[in-house]
């Protein structure tokens, strides 16, 4: 960040790794909200390197969310006190003080930016446009976190699907950069709905890991995929009696074009969904779900 | 041409519109199909009934946005809705293409969906948006022609930390907008007078780098700035 650094401002990472990561957002867009987790320690260390006389009550922190000429900003304190929503312990915590509603705008498409200014107005870190990672649920923030993991697929909104729903991979012009992705037709409001029904996210999320991890199995060159190798990895633990590695030697043996709804295939896919459900205890969130609704036709 | 009432193009009513455009890039005598305006084939009803009358002249981008922004209020969620974008392209066809000196950019017309940091270039989304978010002081971006993309919007366009701010918005109002007797709009800046809002565009794009400009004020932004912009403020 030299060019034209008239403020020793700092760049405020968020592209690498979790550990070194300033700033980690992520957007929901079935729930139409971002979270936001600051490295406060990290980031006060580096502005004070370059500002030792740092005023941390004055020094305050803005999150801007970009589309175009629509601009959003939130406010996130100061360095004093930072609205941050925090994971420790295996928790996703979220700070009530954080505006962080995004329902002005499309949540597909928005890009952050994270400037922390003092009372001169100067810039004293900055980051440059932030992608957000795209998730389902927010619970989803635990396993990113947890395990340092990506996400094992996003959630979008498109305009180019005919059905209601499909899935698929972004960035699929670089094989090292697809991400598994569930698509919502544009057209339709099931995104929002799932927001507001566990049951339609049950029956949509369990068949698109399903058809992503089936996806995903029979893909070549794509041992440089985080994404995918990370969603491999996940189906191959629920699996003691298979390894990634054979069914894809299995399945590039075999000549019959239907190998990969082979019986075998099919057991360790179901052994993987089942871990899913499990995990994200989606089975429970429809039974909840449907009790709900039982209580509300009783009223 | 005649008074319709808005729609969508559907897929393939955006397909057809560009085909149409290309021709008319090779042959500028290609006729305009407003009969695609309201083919069912190609275009979808939308919730609410708004009529669009493209008969009406605008004096200005400003009018063009205004009128749009007016029409468009009560859609929901229509930023990303290019098939509503192109039929208003279409309906309005005649008064925006070609520009005041032959200009024909595909971008100006068309809304490519692989590439939406694009539409900010777009002769009708922009006017749109623009007086969407900043209703009437959206007319120092705006004061040209409906057909003639302006150096304002040129330069404003480039930068989407620029476009969105309002503070920057009342700051170039303050050096470069002026209102003749009529009452008219006038941008006082001139290309080849240094100063310019070209440059000023520019100076804020390091300034940006340096100094939280959207949220300081006019005077405060004045401040940061030289003599060559400075001059602006008060001439008259």
């Amino acid at each position: 960040m030299g060019k034209y650094n008239y403020t020793k401002r700092v760049e405020l990472f968020w592209d690498i790794d979790e550990v070194e990561r300033d700033v980690f957002i992520a957007v929901s867009s079935l729930e139409k909200e971002f979270y936001l987790i600051l490295n406060l320690e990290i980031i006060l260390k580096k502005i004070k390197k370059n500002h030792s006389n740092l005023n941390e009550q004055t020094s305050k922190i803005y999150c801007e969310i970009y589309r175009g000429a629509f601009r959003k900003e939130v406010s996130l304190g100061t360095l004093n006190e930072a609205f941050s929503d925090s994971f420790s312990n295996n928790n996703f915590q979220v700070d009530d003080r954080i505006s962080r509603n995004l329902d002005e705008i499309d949540a597909n498409r928005v890009s952050f930016r994270i400037i922390v200014t003092n009372k001169n107005n100067q810039i004293l870190a900055s980051s440059n446009s932030i992608k957000p990672f795209f998730i389902g649920k927010k619970e989803e923030i635990k396993k990113i976190k947890k395990n340092r993991e990506h996400p094992l697929f996003a959630t979008k909104i498109s305009d180019e699907i005919q059905h209601p729903w499909d899935v698929g991979f972004e960035n699929d012009s670089d094989k090292a950069k697809m991400i598994p992705v569930i698509y919502f037709n544009s057209k339709l409001d099931i995104a929002s709905e799932c927001e507001t029904d566990d049951r339609l996210t049950v029956v949509i999320f369990s068949f698109a890991f399903k058809e992503l991890l089936r996806r995903c199995l029979i893909m070549n060159d794509v041992e440089d995929n985080k994404y995918i190798q990370e969603f491999l990895k996940f189906a191959e633990e629920a699996n003691s009696n298979f390894k990634v590695e054979e069914i894809q030697q299995q399945l590039a043996s075999s000549s019959e074009s239907d190998e990969i709804y082979s019986p075998d295939i099919e057991l360790f896919i179901n052994n993987a969904v089942e871990k899913y459900l499990e995990q994200f205890q989606l089975l429970k969130k429809y039974e909840n779900a449907r009790q709900n609704l039982n209580i509300q036709s009783e009223e | 041409m005649a008074k319709y009432i808005l729609k969508k193009f559907n897929d393939n009513g955006e397909k057809k519109f560009e085909e149409f455009f290309d021709r008319k890039l090779k042959n500028k005598k290609t006729p305009v199909p407003f009969k695609y305006l309201n083919d069912d084939n190609l275009t979808q009803e939308l919730d609410i009934k708004i009529e669009i009358d493209n008969t009406k002249t605008f004096k200005s981008a400003y009018e063009f946005g205004k009128y749009l922004d007016l029409k468009l209020t009560d859609l929901k969620n229509i930023r990303f809705e290019t098939g509503i974008f192109h039929w208003l392209t279409l309906a309005f066809f005649n008064q925006l293409f070609p520009g005041p000196s032959g200009g024909s950019q595909k971008i100006k017309y068309i809304l490519n969906k692989k590439a939406p940091s694009s539409w900010k270039k777009h002769l009708v989304r922009l006017r749109w948006e623009l007086h969407s978010q900043f209703k009437e002081k959206s007319i120092v971006y705006l004061s040209k022609g409906i057909n003639n993309w302006s150096d304002e919007e040129e330069s404003i366009s480039a930068s989407p930390t620029l476009i969105s701010s309002k503070n920057i918005l009342d700051l170039y109002t303050k050096l470069y907008l002026r209102y003749d007797k009529k009452k008219l709009p006038k941008i006082i800046s001139k290309r080849n007078v240094p100063g310019n809002h070209r440059e000023l565009t520019k100076e804020l794009s390091i300034y940006q780098l340096n100094f939280d400009i959207n949220r300081m004020s006019v005077d405060e932004l004045l401040n940061l700035l030289g003599p060559d912009f400075k001059k602006w403020a008060s001439t008259k």
